[in-house]
């Protein structure tokens, strides 16, 4: 080790006390006092003016600020869709009679422990040439899902010396943010339908080839293919409606997820409701992609119930409904679950999100994932918890999970 | 790690400017330009190599200890030729460009800036000259611009994309903000009086030592009072005449100006008040530059600085009984030489000598204590000390002195009088004693009739500049009273001094300067050519009171206000009197300059006076404008927003939009200030539907609004486009219907 090395690393808790402590304003105060008691001590009526000149120094940073931003106006709303875990895009629109400089917004989403900011130099020009004078777009980390005004944005200005920075709470239109929740890739999912009568006598629900039953009609939607048009049942109703088949080789899925209030473990995203939302919107795109549908039932105080038909072109709208659901239900898992499937008319292949120390209280007689999360993870996060699919029986497939576990390499794998 | 390098460019220009400065302030301000112009681009090559090989910065280490090594030699060189501050501060630079030459992290860039300030705070405690305020001034504006880029540049905050320039007017739009504020803190900042803590000032060029002196010194004032008598007794009459001569070779030794170098000879153009005090230079152009500053003085209040007393007037001249300076006193390692135990000192004050003058120490009051740079120094007959020799210019020595007032009278017990002091000249004329008799007449007590003589003089003469070359060290009494009636202070204080011992007051005339006029901006007392004065002592009631009988001076007052606009103010004045009084006698370069120099300084403190004027003559207007100020406010519920409706209407109704989102914005803001006059405010938070409703609540179907409302709805929110001319009818028409709609004003309005 070099003597400097050897010095800087002795001097380093005093670097970083200075550091923490000593900013450029309070350096100035400081050289304000010293020239200040010298002046006062000998009489050096320059030193006066020095202590005059840095008083001004900031006076001018604390009020120049201030005074550029009293009087400034913010409209802001949200720009395209936002995924937890991802970015929201904010658009912003600055009134005030004359430009302003140096200013940060700092904006505080769910989910953040604190502020985040962005910084516009000025006002009067704009963060890209699509956009007018004025407006700017600035992205923002949205850890957790939801539906929530955003509390007033905050303007801070170092104008003009960045020596002291104001911060200012502007009054701004209602901004409502919606943040739909985190869609992971589920590659493959386990074969738990033995007893499932649709999937009776295949080899897997996965196989190519097999043929289908005539199930029904119903309204054409977009998206779907004009061969399974029928003709003439659109003539009769006088609008398009396609055939339906049950497919031997393509299950439908009920996924069920428990909206019972204060059921839920952990915090935040970081709860086990969360994590059941993000299992179910992930499925959601799982059963688009494969052609599959799927059903999606939330046992919350309006209870949510979401289908995916095969053919459908996307789930935002599913997603944006996911975004606004919150755990707030009275009924409990088991009944949720009993309603749910006495509801369908078929033998879908069950989902389940739960807690281990959770009991279901019912069996499902044709094929159940069973996704369980580890209570004591969530008090002992470090712990060695089992994780990974676990075949129960015939029927009934396993998911262990804990608070750790990366749900995109666990479905992805 | 820094990524731009506009904070090293501004830092480059700050540093020189600090340097460059410090140097003017301590050695002079030719120097100081000279630094400036050198150190300008040292600093920039510096700073560039520094950031340069701000990723690797050992790969200027050995620059860095060149640098350092140089600083190392340029101390040690400045130290034996110049002085300890002087090469400290070289020294100083030079691990500043050490530092700087391996920038390679924001925290020296700071230490560099505080180097920096060290700088322009060691020049500001030097400085003698106001200039240095626009050197401070140069400097907090350049290291604004500096801490802002490194502020940027360390937030991360430097956005490439929109390649953001502040821009030279706005910088200096904002720097001239800055001035504004400082010139107003400055002005009413109050300066307390100087703590004085620490050590007291004394230093010179050359440190005054004379081996004679110290065989001859005492260590205390008794111990040489002692000796004195002892060998007063013990004198023979040949000594005495030895002694005699040998005094006048030292008197002649001590206050000989003219063997101080003939640079000195050539600027200098008063040489001091000696012996005849004739302020005359015979041996040289004959000009005098009564403007010269000869001393400066840093003290609570101005005072008159005694340098002489002379007791023996022969009818035209005036000299001293007997010239003794046979007591010598030696002084402590610090200099300090305390020459009156029993009293306690009230009045602290430090000189600072321009100019060499003769060897009497220029004092305040009764000294008590001295800091003086010599090891021994004497005292006359009056008990005045002095140093081994003419004290040069650089010298500085601090006094503490008893200055006792009364009736802002100088009063001291110094020597008792004597003989001479009552000692009228051969060949005295009557009319004199006449004269002084008439005029003392109504006065009762000795101080009484000292008095009424000085009022006499004050006001029944007029002060006159052309007699101080016509006729300096000669009064030619009689004529001053009684022909002329006009002279200098020589003429006033010889008058006043004579009449006073033809009434049987014992009295003598003093010479020294008047330091009465305190430059605001440096704190200093400055004292020219034209401060040297004469004004009297009476003993009255067994002390010496000093009376001044020339009526264009004025006891300094010890009451000085703290203000610096006040200060200024009075500073301007005493400029302005000086200037309308002065004489020069030949048109040279130098006083052309020195006149062009004087113009500009007078007026900016006009100015500052003007300020003055205005805010503190002048405060009436304020107290009335205060009490409107505060009545406004109390009833601006009445008028505010009646106000500022109409001035929004009519900023409306001038709008020429070019831009549907501006015009948009513009408008918006100004039909809400016209729309609460209705008393409808927008919440921030609101629609403008929801505003709508509001209006249409208080004031009925205002037409339009609809339309407003998806204009707001197509341009800020679906981003498209809309009519300029749309938006300009929408927004006229609006606002024409709010102005006009009456006014709903309630009982509970006005009472609010």
């Amino acid at each position: 080790m070099s003597q400097n090395t050897q010095l800087e690393a002795q001097l380093r808790p005093l670097l970083n006390w200075l550091g923490r402590y000593v900013n450029a304003h309070r350096f100035l105060w400081l050289m304000a006092i010293v020239a200040f008691f010298i002046a006062w001590n000998r009489g050096v009526a320059l030193l006066y003016g020095l202590f005059a000149l840095i008083l001004a120094l900031l006076l001018v940073s604390w009020v120049l600020p201030w005074w550029m931003m009293r009087k400034m106006h913010v409209h802001r709303h949200q720009v395209g869709m936002a995924q937890a875990g991802r970015t929201c895009t904010l658009q912003y629109h600055f009134i005030s009679a004359h430009p302003a400089y140096y200013l940060s917004v700092a904006e505080r989403f769910r989910g953040m422990k604190g502020p985040q900011t962005n910084f516009i130099a000025t006002t009067a020009i704009p963060s890209n040439d699509e956009l007018e004078p004025g407006s700017f777009r600035f992205q923002y980390q949205c850890p957790q899902r939801g539906v929530y005004r955003l509390p007033a944005p905050e303007l801070r200005s170092a104008w003009p010396f960045g020596f002291l920075e104001r911060r200012v709470l502007v009054s701004a239109a209602n901004t409502q943010v919606r943040v739909v929740p985190k869609v992971f890739r589920i590659a493959k999912l386990p074969i738990p339908a033995l007893d499932n009568p649709v999937m009776e006598g295949a080899d897997s629900f996965m196989s190519r080839g097999a043929h289908s039953e005539f199930a029904g009609v119903r309204d054409h939607r977009h998206g779907d293919s004009l061969k399974h048009i029928h003709w003439g049942a659109s003539a009769r109703l006088q609008q398009l409606v396609v055939r339906e088949f049950h497919s031997y080789d393509t299950p439908s899925w009920l996924v069920v997820i428990d909206g019972e209030e204060g059921m839920s473990l952990g915090e935040g995203s970081e709860s086990t409701f969360e994590y059941a939302i993000q299992i179910a919107a992930s499925m959601l795109d799982y059963a688009r992609r494969h052609n599959q549908s799927m059903s999606l039932i939330i046992s919350s105080e309006r209870p949510v119930r979401l289908d995916v038909h095969p053919g459908q072109q996307n789930i935002n709208e599913h997603l944006d409904v996911l975004a606004g659901v919150s755990a707030d239900g009275k009924t409990p898992y088991a009944c949720a679950l009993q309603d749910a499937l006495a509801s369908t008319d078929s033998q879908p292949l069950l989902m389940t999100v739960r807690r281990q120390s959770q009991e279901l209280g019912y069996v499902h007689t044709g094929g159940h994932l069973d996704i369980v999360y580890a209570d004591a993870s969530f008090d002992f996060p470090m712990g060695n918890y089992a994780e990974g699919w676990e075949q129960q029986s015939d029927q009934t497939t396993r998911l262990n999970l804990h608070r750790l576990s990366r749900l995109p390499q666990v479905f992805g794998s | 790690m820094m990524k731009q390098s506009q904070a090293l460019d501004w830092f480059s220009v700050q540093l020189a400017i600090a340097v460059g400065g410090t140097a003017a302030a301590l050695v002079g301000p030719w120097l100081g330009l000279l630094v400036f112009i050198v150190t300008l681009p040292a600093n920039f090559f510096i700073l560039q190599m520094g950031f340069k090989a701000r990723e690797d910065s050992a790969q200027n280490k050995p620059l860095s200890d060149g640098l350092a090594f140089a600083g190392m030699a340029v101390f040690v060189l400045l130290f034996f030729q110049v002085n300890l501050t002087t090469a400290l501060g070289a020294l100083l630079y030079f691990a500043t460009l050490a530092l700087c030459v391996q920038m390679d992290a924001y925290r020296k860039f700071y230490l560099a800036q505080v180097i920096s300030f060290v700088f322009i705070l060691g020049g500001a405690a030097e400085a003698k000259s106001g200039s240095y305020l626009l050197v401070m001034a140069a400097y907090c504006l350049v290291a604004a611009f500096s801490l802002t880029e490194i502020w940027l540049d360390k937030s991360r905050h430097v956005n490439e994309e929109t390649e953001f320039k502040l821009g030279l007017k706005r910088r200096i739009s904002v720097g001239a903000l800055v001035m504004a504020v400082a010139v107003c803190i400055y002005l009413f900042l109050p300066r307390p009086d100087a703590l004085n803590l620490g050590g007291q000032i004394s230093s010179a060029p050359d440190f005054y030592h004379d081996q004679s002196w110290e065989n001859n010194a005492e260590d205390s004032v008794g111990d040489s009072a002692q000796r004195n008598v002892e060998r007063d007794k013990s004198q023979s009459v040949l000594d005495a005449r030895k002694s005699e001569r040998e005094a006048y070779k030292q008197l002649k030794q001590i206050t000989d100006l003219s063997s101080y170098g003939a640079a000195t000879q050539e600027t200098y153009r008063y040489n001091g008040l000696n012996e005849t005090f004739d302020i005359r230079d015979n041996s040289r152009s004959g000009t005098i530059d009564l403007n010269t500053v000869i001393a400066r003085m840093k003290a609570p209040h101005g005072a008159y600085l005694k340098v002489r007393a002379f007791d023996t007037f022969d009818g035209l001249s005036w000299s001293t009984n007997n010239e003794n300076i046979s007591r010598k006193i030696r002084t402590s390692n610090q200099g300090e030489v305390t020459l009156n135990a029993a009293v306690k000192g009230n009045f602290q004050h430090s000189i600072i000598i321009e100019h060499n003058i003769p060897a009497w120490l220029p004092i305040a009051g009764e000294p008590v204590s001295l800091w003086v740079p010599a090891s021994v120094i004497a005292l006359d007959q009056f008990n005045h000390p002095l140093l081994p020799g003419v004290l040069q210019a650089g010298t500085e020595f601090t006094v503490l002195s008893r200055l006792e007032l009364m009736d802002e009278r100088v009063v001291s017990l110094g020597t008792p009088a004597t003989r001479q002091d009552k000692a009228l000249p051969k060949g005295f004329e009557p009319e004199i004693k006449k004269l002084a008799r008439d005029v003392t007449k109504t006065g009762a007590t000795p101080y009484a009739k000292a008095v009424l003589l000085e009022q006499h003089l004050r006001t029944q003469y007029a002060y006159s500049f052309e007699s101080i070359t016509a006729s300096q060290g000669r009064t030619p009494l009689k004529k001053f009273l009684f022909e002329d009636k006009s002279g200098h202070c020589e003429y006033f204080a010889s008058a006043m001094a004579i009449m006073l011992r033809s009434i049987d007051i014992p009295s003598r005339l003093v010479t020294g300067f008047s330091a009465t006029t305190q430059n605001p901006l440096t704190g200093y007392y400055e004292i020219r050519g034209i401060d040297g004065h004469a004004w009297v002592e009476a003993w009255i009631d067994g002390r010496w009171v000093s009376f001044e009988p020339t009526a264009y001076y004025s006891l300094p007052s010890p009451n000085v206000s703290n203000i610096t606009a006040e200060q200024i103010s009075q500073y301007a004045s005493d400029v302005l009197h000086r200037e309308q009084s002065g004489i020069q006698e030949n048109i040279t370069f130098e006083s052309i300059l020195s006149t062009l120099w004087l113009s500009v300084y007078v007026v900016v403190v006009w100015v500052l006076s003007y300020i003055k004027l205005i805010l503190f003559t002048l405060w009436p207007l304020w107290v009335l404008l205060a009490l409107i100020g505060v009545v406004a406010f109390v009833t601006r519920h009445l008028w505010r927003s009646e106000l500022d409706a109409r001035l929004s209407h009519r900023k409306i109704t001038q709008y020429q939009p070019t831009n549907a989102t501006q015009a948009l914005t513009f408008y918006l803001y100004h039909l809400q200030r016209v729309s609460l006059r209705h008393g409808v405010a927008r919440d921030k938070t609101e629609t403008i539907n929801q505003w709508s409703q509001q209006l249409h609540d208080h004031v009925g179907d205002v037409p339009y609004m609809n339309q407003l409302a998806n204009l707001v709805q197509r341009v800020f929110y679906d981003a498209q486009d809309a009519s300029i001319g749309e938006i300009q009818i929408t927004a006229v028409a609006i606002s024409n219907y709010l102005i006009k709609h009456k006014r709903q004003v309630s009982m509970t309005d006005i009472y609010r």
